[in-house]
């Protein structure tokens, strides 16, 4: 079920051009990051991805927020909606096959966190290709590492790690804002507006 | 009190005291060169697990701090690289007072710093790719100040050490817990290939090599250049670290095979591509990727000392680095285009500058760069020579492109227009070029700090 939440949440938010939107969607998928992360940790641990998961969505909300609207930029490497929806399509097949066995080697892990991981990545990667906007590379750097967090806890369950990985979440949407707030990233046509 | 904590609380402070200061940047710079090189100092220098007394104060200086149950280290394998770093960050700063870099250059360069100096200190080891992906979304607040438009090539940065980082971390927990040696080959190939993609992006190898080129193209050059050196510089001591530390892969003859062959790609990739570039910028930081080139062949050669000479070149290629970026920067703003003709009759000396910094990176007899070519060229790996020619003609191809951008940069401006500039900042350039000159005539003068770095890498020394 949380592997289903993630597939839908990450063939979104490779789709969807909406800035406000997407946050929301991140603050979902960092949701169902947690609880993948919890087959395999304590929940109370688990749950500083989730914080660290929310105050990475707040800052970026209020970025956009602050952001003033102006003239759409190229970013010179964007791809229409139908394009996005099949690449993510044949993305999270890609994904489905993969996660049919235990591709990452590390012993006592759960099928549903193997998919789940296989999907943030996957998907990750996917954001990662199709947008050179800061907003949207960012976000696949979240997704991306997500994907690597939920195997990463198993086999170095690490309070220090998990800090540092928390520190990376929020470091990146930091560096988000900052781009978005100075205007020093290009912007979709579409997510004006 | 712990020596690690007092560091990385000093740089916080620092950082902190810069940005506040931003609105006098000659202030914030000046705070933080003099910052750095008493860190500098303190981390190459000072008494670990030694009592002493300062100003009649008893002291003790403890070796270790330990966060959330993680150990952070100053010791002597890593003090003199994190004492590099620091030193390195000193003096691109001060000069950062002539070059003008950005409001945000001092404090984020400081936390920069800090972040790398946590990637060489942190025990197990491996956990430095997480401190490196911190000082890359540092590097994008360095690339990016706020006066200035976007860059797209600190982006691709931030991405390229998001997937080191990842590769690193696997392969830390494949060796901690799945037991790889030499006689495990199957899992040893797939290490090997996962720390081939980490370093290959914290080495800047071709093809990871291409953020490189694109922050060429529109970041300031100086910072860029600081940035380049300290992210590079980590990742070697990181490589080092590795090999130093694992007896497996340092007895692996494909590792330092695969060190000569990258090596020599790298030399000749650069060399070619610096020599096509239209762009002053880009061109250097081909040269750049050459230069990086004969470091890992030297690496991968087998001959006896490389590993001194390599920590001496690096301690040049700062200073090469440093010069070229001051005079790089006044000659851009002489002239906004990548094209820079005729910025060299405005101001003679920062051309100069920037063209001998140019040189020292190209290898040219009589610059910094020159020893190690030279080391190598005399006494050439394997029967074939072919290293020996490779090196000879990428330090022939970079210098002849150095000699074309000089005749650009000398000729009359086309649209007539020659401003001249009065003699600020001569001093400093003149310094660069006698600074530079001297290292190339003189190498023994850079070979204090190798003795303490070599201290670091018992196990990679015959």
């Amino acid at each position: 079920m949380t592997a289903l939440i993630v597939s839908v949440t990450g063939l979104l938010l490779t789709v969807f051009t909406g800035r406000v939107a997407r946050i929301g969607l991140l603050g979902i998928q960092y949701a169902a990051v947690a609880w993948l992360t919890g087959l395999s940790l304590p929940l109370q641990v688990a749950a500083v991805k989730l914080v660290a998961g929310m105050i990475a969505c707040g800052i970026l909300a209020v970025s956009e927020s602050k952001q003033e609207r102006r003239p759409a930029q190229l970013a010179g490497r964007e791809f229409g909606t139908i394009f996005r929806l099949f690449a993510a399509g044949l993305g999270l097949v890609a994904a489905f096959g993969l996660s049919q066995r235990n591709w990452f080697e590390v012993p006592d892990i759960s099928q549903e966190a193997i998919l789940g991981s296989t999907v943030l990545l996957t998907t990750g990667l996917l954001q990662l290709g199709l947008s050179g906007s800061a907003f949207r590379v960012c976000l696949g750097l979240m997704t991306l590492l997500s994907g690597f967090e939920v195997v990463y806890s198993l086999i170095e369950p690490s309070l220090a790690v998990l800090a540092l990985i928390a520190s990376i979440h929020i470091g990146l949407a930091l560096v988000a804002s900052y781009l978005i707030l100075v205007s020093a990233a290009p912007v979709d046509l579409q997510e004006v507006g | 009190m712990s020596a690690p904590a007092l560091i990385f609380d000093l740089t916080a402070i620092l950082a902190i005291g810069s940005l506040m200061l931003r609105r006098r940047p000659w202030a914030s710079l000046a705070l933080a060169a003099v910052g750095s090189l008493l860190i500098g100092i303190f981390a190459l220098r000072a008494p670990i697990e030694i009592p002493h007394e300062l100003l009649g104060v008893s002291l003790e200086f403890e070796g270790g701090w330990r966060i959330l149950g993680r150990l952070i280290a100053l010791s002597d394998r890593n003090r003199a690289p994190v004492a590099f770093l620091y030193l390195t960050g000193a003096l691109f700063f001060a000069a950062g007072m002539f070059a003008r870099p950005g409001r945000t250059f001092a404090p984020v360069g400081l936390l920069t710093l800090g972040l790398l100096g946590g990637s060489l200190t942190i025990e197990p080891f491996l956990y430095a790719a997480i401190f490196l992906e911190l000082a890359a979304m540092a590097a994008i607040l360095v690339l990016n100040p706020p006066e200035t438009g976007s860059d797209p090539g600190s982006l691709q940065l931030l991405v390229l050490y998001t997937l080191a980082m990842i590769a690193i971390l696997f392969t830390g927990w494949l060796l901690d817990n799945v037991g790889i040696t030499s006689v495990t080959p199957e899992l040893a190939s797939k290490v090997m290939s996962l720390l081939a993609l980490g370093f290959a992006i914290l080495m800047f190898i071709p093809p990871f090599h291409f953020w490189l080129g694109r922050a060429a193209e529109t970041a300031n050059p100086y910072s860029l250049a600081f940035l380049a050196v300290v992210l590079q510089s980590a990742g070697l001591f990181f490589l080092l670290r590795f090999l130093d530390s694992l007896e497996w892969l340092r007895s692996e003859p494909r590792v330092f095979g695969a060190g000569l062959t990258v090596g020599l790609l790298m030399a000749g990739f650069g060399s070619l591509a610096s020599a096509a570039q239209t762009n002053y910028s880009k061109m250097i930081a081909y040269a750049l990727v050459a230069d990086f080139g004969v470091t890992l062949f030297a690496i991968g050669s087998s001959l006896a000392g490389a590993l001194q000479i390599v920590l001496f070149h690096l301690g040049i290629r700062v200073v090469s680095l440093a010069v070229w970026g001051l005079g790089a920067t006044a000659l851009r703003r002489i002239r906004g285009d990548a094209q820079l003709i005729g910025a060299g009759r405005a101001n003679p000396l920062a051309a100069c500058a920037s063209l001998i910094g140019a040189l020292g990176l190209a290898g040219f007899p009589v610059t910094g760069g020159f020893p190690i070519r030279w080391a190598l060229l005399r006494e050439p790996t394997g029967s074939t020579n072919v290293g020996a020619t490779i090196v000879l003609a990428s330090m022939v191809l970079v210098s002849i492109s150095v000699g074309r951008w000089a005749t650009r940069i000398f000729s009359p401006a086309q649209d007539g227009e020659e401003r001249s500039v009065a003699g600020t900042n001569r001093w400093i350039f003149l310094a660069g070029i006698l600074v530079c000159l001297l290292l190339g005539a003189f190498p023994q003068l850079g070979l204090p700090w190798v003795g303490p770095a070599l201290r670091g890498f018992a196990n990679l020394q015959p």
